[in-house]
This record gives structure tokens, sequence and C-alpha cells, in this order.
């Protein structure tokens, strides 16, 4: 058993625009505990994005070790890679990534139908999701029909359903109102206490970060701890 | 062991989206050339034709394809989980899209057509997801 759940060591990222090489991330080291809800805080263009697609194995780093529940993904393969992103880490993206043409239950089970897990097991896994969601009776709606609100619970219940040890969200809560942002948060801080998910949060909205163990800043590409708290 | 999961989900959009139903409805219309024109170049045309609605009903489809392609790749859609969509969703409007071809029972030229036909829809599906892919990996925030 892995006490740390995401391990960040010298990482460095930059990208060519042009003929300019921009360094997005420069060397990254961050330790975060299972069970830990963190927040992540910059500006726009600060990186922390691409500090959370490394993480979740969507791009690569240039240099240094990403170590998620004890696998380094600089050691994996795309195979093994996407397997990560099935049952480890679950990234919940800025704009939710929902599927308009399928209903809540079908964007709900696309993590499960991927990992080949039977119709049976899929049923009773999306519907509990579903249930802890607050979603019951939206089923068979398509996020079209659905709140904001109610879309980004979509996202959280997809992110969930595969109970990962590590969930990722970029941004959850930049397209909602205020009241509907709380909600969200204190539905971050249940699914943490009840499933023990080390949870990682990226806002430039800083009353985020009264609802996170631990803070942290992205300056100039590179993470400082700001309000450690006990 | 069951459906690919490509398999499935590719079923689904085709089956709620607009393009293969405006696919079947021009093939089924472009029968009666195939049955009733008897000219020589009228084959090469259909097969022509049917290529260029199978792309149609792709692109007409287009938004759902992109959302699905990031769907899959952000809950860990391994690449052959991707490729079983894309040739699904390929042969599959392929093969509607072969309706006025194969009535005039030339089989080469049904061949030739479903190739022409599969190739225009995977030109544009795979691509497709390569975007999808690069958009998750290249923005910089």
């Amino acid at each position: 058993m892995y006490e740390i759940s995401v391990l960040l060591r010298d990482v460095w990222k930059s990208y060519k625009f042009g003929s300019e090489l921009t360094t997005v991330l420069r060397n990254v080291n961050a330790a975060f505990k299972k069970g830990e809800m963190i927040g992540i805080h910059g500006p726009s263009g600060s990186g922390k994005t691409t500090l959370l697609r490394i993480i979740a194995g969507l791009e690569r780093p240039d240099r240094g070790d990403v170590i998620i529940s004890g696998y380094n993904l600089n050691l994996l393969d795309e195979v093994g890679l996407s397997m990560i992103r099935n049952s480890i880490v679950s990234y919940i993206p800025q704009d939710y990534g929902l599927v308009d043409t399928l209903t809540v239950f079908e964007n709900i089970e696309i993590p499960l139908l991927i990992s080949g897990v039977d119709k049976v097991s899929r049923v009773k896994s999306v519907s509990e999701v579903i249930q802890y969601m607050g979603l019951k009776g939206k089923e068979n709606l398509t996020p079209s029909h659905l709140s904001g609100g109610e879309r980004q619970r979509v996202a959280i219940a997809r992110a969930l359903v595969t109970t990962p040890s590590v969930l990722l969200a970029d941004e959850p809560t930049a397209n909602l109102d205020w009241s509907n942002a709380i909600k969200v948060m204190e539905l971050f801080r249940n699914v943490r206490k009840d499933f023990n998910t080390t949870i990682v949060i990226v806002t430039h909205d800083p009353r985020v970060l009264e609802f996170v163990d631990r803070s942290l800043n992205m300056v100039e590409g590179t993470l400082k701890e700001i309000t450690p708290k006990t | 062991m069951g459906v690919e999961p490509g398999c499935l989900i590719a079923f689904k959009i085709l089956y709620r989206g607009k393009g293969v139903y405006i696919l079947s409805i021009i093939s089924t219309l472009l029968l009666y050339y195939s049955v009733f024109i008897k000219h020589p170049k009228i084959l090469d045309t259909l097969i022509i034709i049917s290529a260029l609605n199978v792309a149609t009903a792709i692109l007409s489809d287009s938004d759902s394809h992109n959302t699905v392609f990031y769907a899959l790749r952000i809950s860990g859609a391994k690449p052959s989980t991707v490729m079983a969509y894309v040739i699904t969703a390929s042969l599959t409007t392929s093969f509607i899209g072969l309706i006025p071809v194969v009535a005039k029972a030339e089989l080469i030229k049904s061949l030739i057509a479903l190739s022409i036909n599969f190739t225009a829809a995977t030109l544009i599906l795979y691509p497709t997801y390569l975007r999808i892919k690069k958009r998750l990996t290249s923005a910089v925030t």
C-alpha cells in the first residue's frame, strides 16, 4: 500500500511555439498523500493544466518522474497510460468532456465499458454513483438537458465510477455560480472522506482553497506551498 | 467475451445522429439511377457520389465524434478501442453508401467502391481523433 499517491520529481515541460521554446514547468517537486485534498492556485498560463495532464498521463514531461500509486508513468507505453487513466487516475477537464448524444447513464458508464466490466456490474456501479451524486431521475437525460451544476456532477460521477486512487479536477468551479461551486467543493470533500481518494484541484479562484487540506501556488512553472494546514 | 466497447459506442452515435439517415435516404434515391439509367458511365459516377455521401454523413455528426474521442481519451480508452470506433463508424457508413453501387451487381466495382467509401470515412475520423489527442496535450494554462 502506498502512503504517497502522487510523487513528482524534478518535472520539466516545455513547448515550442514557432521558433521559441517556452518552459511551462520548471523542476516541479511535490508529494500528495493518500486521501489528501490539494488545491493548486495560479493565474492563467501558469502551467496548472499542463501539470494536471502530466499527472493524468495525457502528456509526458520532458524530464523528471511522475509516480502514481507506485507506477512510474515514464516507464509505461500508450496502452499502460490508458490503463492508468481508466483505473487509477481520473481526470475531469474544465469543459467536463461529456458526450451530448449519450444519456447521463451512458456517459458515466464509459470508463467501465472501456475496462470490459460486464453489463450487470456496470448497471450496479453506475446506479450507485448516480445515487451518490444526487442525479437519480436524470439517468435518461442527455447533458444538454442539465444545468451547469448537474453536468459537473455527471463529470465527477464518470470520474468516480472506477473508484480511482487519484481524482484530478481542472477548474471545477469555473463555469458555476458561487452557491453551486460550494456544493461541488463539498461533494469533493465527501468523496475524499468516503473513498479516501487523493483529490487535486486546479483553480484560479482563491476562495476554492478554503475547502482543501493543502494549497500550492504555481509561480513561473514551479510549485510553492502557500498555506500549509494541519 | 462482450462486444468491443468502441463498436458499441460507434453504433449508438451513428443511430442517434443524423448522418446515417441522410446517407440512407440519398442512397435509396440514387437507386433509381442505378436501376433505370443505362449509361456506360453511370456506375463510375455513382461510385464517386457514394464516397461523397459517406464523407458528408461522417462530417454531419462531427460534433458527436469529437466529443466521443475526447471522452474516450480522458476515460483511458486503449488505442484498440479508438480504432474499433473508427472502423465501425467507417464500415457502417461505407456499406450504407454502397447501396446504389451494389444494385448494379458488379462485384469488382462494388469492392472498389467499398474501399473508397471506407477510406473517405477513415480519412476524416482518424485525423479527428489525432486532433483531439493533441488538444489534450499541447494547450498551455
